[in-house]
């Protein structure tokens, strides 16, 4: 499914930082473990093609991802990767219900209303499907943000320290939302963290 | 259909920003339709308002003075000419037709004219009630000042001396209503018509010894040859001058054009400010923007469909202020006709959608185009990873 091979990157101004080679099949877990400042989001950024890997290569699904063009990078993430960052975030103006609508309209996937009711049902978040995403807390944006990562049924789903901003049954329950989720959808699941509450809870682990 | 909602969810959510950037931009398109409409009716109106008179003799003085005050009786005469000398005139072979008018008297504000019949005939009037003035003190009022005084046919009115109300009242000779006039958007519509021997016979016993003058005469040539011949025969063989309409009209329009270029010069000015700021709107709010530009590439939007974004806002602007614009015109040129129309016969169209209004809207829209280009290419270029890193 997601296979690195000798990814190195380095910023204008740092030494190269070269990533472990990561396997990972469909339905399968991975928690990558890492110390702040070690190249944990850079590793992420370039698996989701913000970033262009300046050696190795990645592939997912058998596409040459790290090779596309940013136009076909943006078409592939829209169609096959679902990302969850640290902080949540929203577009502004939007209640939830919409959120869901337009993460399906930028994929350029045909979105079904019920389906996005359905999904925020399960992710508790019934009450506030008219809710404007402005107005939820923390754990109520975190908890729709994984929503619009899963709309699209992505193959892919990669969480950037999901659980850094929550308390200790917030961080239990969003990683037990992910990984449900993961399998309800049978993509892969790729979490990075420094996070150590974590590692009790996966069996593939790697560390940076 | 989808980008288009997201635009306007967009300028909601900045609605204040957006709504000065509509309001400059609906406030120079006003002003701008309103004195483009203003220059051309008024002129098309003025102008039509000649009725066919190619010239007007009356007492030295202004020749632009003469002219409003005899066709649109919007000036004071320049004085009294005698009957002999406007006889002289409207007998001369190259005048096909002619007529006297005398005015200088008021009714509550409105004018009294002494003239004969045909008067009404060259103004295309046409008798609404009752019947035209037949002997002295009779008179025929126009529509517009009979619904204003609620004037009927058998009322008697009181002149008083002067062009404005309250002067020396004519007591001891008050005018009957014979008749009413249909409004026809002429100079009639405010004006009390009465014969020249009842301006005469008001004054009587007033300026004691009246000798029988009128204020202007009104002039057909019966050739062009009469341009020429006419005000040279009246500046020589009379103690009149004469006054040539659409000469002196001409540079009456030529002096306003300077004062409506200015006008328009300062609402151009008003809407490139406008684009400036919905180019501020758009530059100054794109930090917050660009988390959300980065958040919505990470679901798969497309560089392009950013673009798109940011000028469609842009477009938004343009087209309400564009039509809130129209809004103002139309609403500017209701208030001017009132304004003016007390003073001139010009009547304003409300509502007009033309090659004129279709080209200001373009100008509109690449203002608004053009303000968006910078924050566009902002948007196309956003860097994923750095916006993301430091949201």
């Amino acid at each position: 499914m997601l296979s690195t091979k000798g990814l190195e990157f380095s910023y204008t101004n740092g030494d190269a930082m070269v990533f472990p080679d990561i396997h990972l099949e469909s339905k399968s877990n991975l928690l990558v473990l890492g110390p702040s400042g070690c190249g944990k989001t850079t590793l992420l950024h370039l698996i989701c093609g913000f970033l262009n890997p300046q050696k190795g290569s990645i592939h997912i699904n058998n596409e040459n991802f790290g090779a596309l063009s940013v136009s076909k990078k943006d078409a592939f993430r829209g169609k096959h990767i679902g990302v969850v960052f640290q902080q949540a975030k929203h577009f502004s103006g939007m209640n939830c219900l919409e959120h869901l609508e337009y993460a399906s309209y930028f994929s350029g996937r045909k979105n079904k209303s019920d389906e996005n009711r359905q999904l925020l049902n399960q992710l508790g978040l019934e009450a506030s499907l008219k809710q404007q995403a402005s107005s939820l807390s923390q754990g109520q944006l975190q908890r729709l943000n994984i929503a619009m990562a899963l709309i699209n049924k992505p193959l892919l789903i990669l969480a950037d320290e999901p659980t850094a901003a929550l308390d200790d049954t917030n961080c239990e329950r969003v990683i037990e939302l992910l990984k449900e989720q993961a399998q309800a959808t049978e993509a892969a699941l790729l979490i990075i963290t420094h996070d150590q509450r974590l590692k009790s809870q996966f069996q593939n682990q790697l560390s940076l | 259909m989808k980008l288009i909602r997201l635009a306007i969810k967009q300028l909601r959510s900045r609605w204040l920003n957006s709504f000065l950037s509509i309001i400059l931009l609906a406030f120079g398109v006003g002003i701008i339709l309103l004195m483009t409409r203003f220059n051309e009716q008024y002129k098309a109106q003025m102008t039509n308002n000649l009725n066919g008179v190619d010239m007007v003799a009356g007492a030295k003085g202004s020749p632009l003075q003469l002219i409003l005050s005899a066709l649109f009786h919007a000036d004071l005469p320049t004085g009294n000419v005698s009957l002999e000398d406007a006889r002289k005139l409207i007998k001369h072979p190259f005048v096909k037709e002619g007529l006297t008018l005398s005015y200088g008297d008021n009714y509550e504000g409105f004018r009294i004219v002494g003239t004969e019949h045909a008067y009404i005939e060259w103004l295309k009037g046409n008798l609404k009630e009752g019947q035209l003035w037949n002997g002295k003190m009779e008179a025929v009022v126009g529509a517009e000042l009979a619904s204003i005084k609620n004037l009927n046919v058998g009322d008697e009115i009181v002149s008083a001396h002067g062009l404005v109300a309250g002067g020396d009242v004519h007591n001891e000779n008050p005018y009957r209503i014979t008749g009413i006039l249909e409004a026809n958007g002429s100079v009639l519509d405010r004006l009390i018509l009465t014969a020249t021997e009842s301006i005469w016979a008001a004054h009587e016993g007033h300026d004691h010894a009246v000798e029988e003058e009128v204020t202007a005469v009104l002039v057909r040539f019966r050739s062009p040859v009469g341009f020429i011949q006419l005000p040279q025969f009246v500046s020589k063989q009379t103690n009149m001058q004469a006054a040539l309409p659409k000469i002196e009209l001409a540079q009456l329009y030529e002096s306003l054009g300077v004062g409506i270029q200015t006008i328009n010069g300062i609402a151009w000015l008003i809407m490139l400010v406008s684009g400036l700021s919905v180019f501020v709107s758009l530059y100054l709010s794109f930090k917050e923007r660009k988390k959300e530009l980065a958040f919505m590439r990470v679901f798969g939007a497309s560089r392009t469909q950013m673009t798109v974004l940011v000028l469609l806002q842009s477009v938004f602007i343009a087209i309400i202020g564009f039509l809130l614009g129209m809004i103002f015109a139309v609403i500017g040129s209701n208030i001017l006709t009132k304004l003016i129309s007390e003073r001139f016969p010009v009547h304003l169209n409300w509502f007009s959608f033309g090659r004129m209004e279709l080209g200001i809207f373009f100008a509109v829209l690449l203002i608004a185009l053009f303000a968006a280009i910078l924050p566009a290419i902002q948007a196309f270029r956003v860097n994923i990873s750095n916006t993301l890193r430091n949201a």
